[in-house]
């Protein structure tokens, strides 16, 4: 863990402090600082991005006609 | 401001927090509260979260909530990730645990996540609308711990995602 110092960078007490226990400084800061969003630089543009496949919409199948085999009629007996 | 039209995701580097949660391996976001969800993308919402006095006393004296849709230019919302990486050494750093605080410890873990959707394009990033995990790196010397290979095996087996274990995996990945 390193400790961020007071003076430098223009920081103040309320920005530092925080940081004393956080990674910053150790290799893998670029994802982890305490407190501040990811330093990903000034804005350049807007982007529409399309999801890689759409949303699968599938059209239901028509329903088929059963072909069950149907059971074979038993005659019922009826008592006399 | 005009957005150009880009076909299909981008994949963009990035970190998560990883831990069990009422019993379920998560990825988390390491400066909020968020969980992102297994079975879906994360959507981006702004939290208009008081970074500042000043918008801190505008929100205090304001009744009207200002909203809109994340990400949006000019504001900080949105889901973060790098667009590539000045130092090959953060990815060979992954996983690890880093002290959040005095009695606080977070497992991290660098990856590629997909976005799409609004994006707002950065010098060296992005903030996107919708994001979605896509590989974990992991490096073996540093999955010491039994527990910790167990809670990765079980976050890339419920997130359905790859684990990886070089850093030169990921980066040509990305």
């Amino acid at each position: 863990m390193k400790e961020v110092p007071n003076e430098p960078g223009g920081l103040s007490m309320w920005e530092w402090m925080p940081r004393i226990f956080s990674c910053e400084g150790e290799p893998g800061h670029f994802c982890f600082q305490e407190g501040v969003p990811m330093n990903i630089g000034e804005p350049v543009r807007e982007l529409e991005v399309e999801p890689l496949l759409a949303p699968a919409v599938m059209p239901e199948a028509p329903a088929e006609p059963s072909v069950a085999p149907q059971p074979d009629f038993e005659p019922v007996e009826v008592p006399d | 401001m005009t957005s150009s039209l880009v076909v299909g995701p981008l994949q963009a580097f990035r970190c998560w927090r990883v831990e069990w949660q009422d019993g379920r391996p998560v990825l988390g976001s390491l400066f909020h509260t968020t969980v992102w969800p297994a079975d879906g993308p994360l959507r981006a919402k702004c939290e208009q979260r008081p970074g500042s006095l000043a918008l801190l006393f505008r929100r205090f004296f304001s009744r009207k909530v200002e909203s809109h849709a994340a990400p949006a230019w000019g504001c900080e919302c949105g889901i973060y990730a790098m667009s590539h990486l000045e130092d090959d050494e953060d990815l060979k750093m992954s996983p690890h645990i880093c002290q959040r605080g005095p009695l606080d410890r977070v497992m991290r873990v660098a990856g590629v996540a997909q976005l799409w959707g609004r994006v707002v394009q950065h010098d060296r990033g992005y903030r996107a609308e919708y994001a979605q995990p896509l590989r974990l790196l992991t490096v073996p010397s540093l999955v010491r711990v039994r527990d910790t290979e167990g809670l990765l095996e079980a976050v890339a087996r419920r997130y359905r995602i790859p684990l990886v274990t070089r850093a030169e995996d990921l980066s040509r990945a990305a």
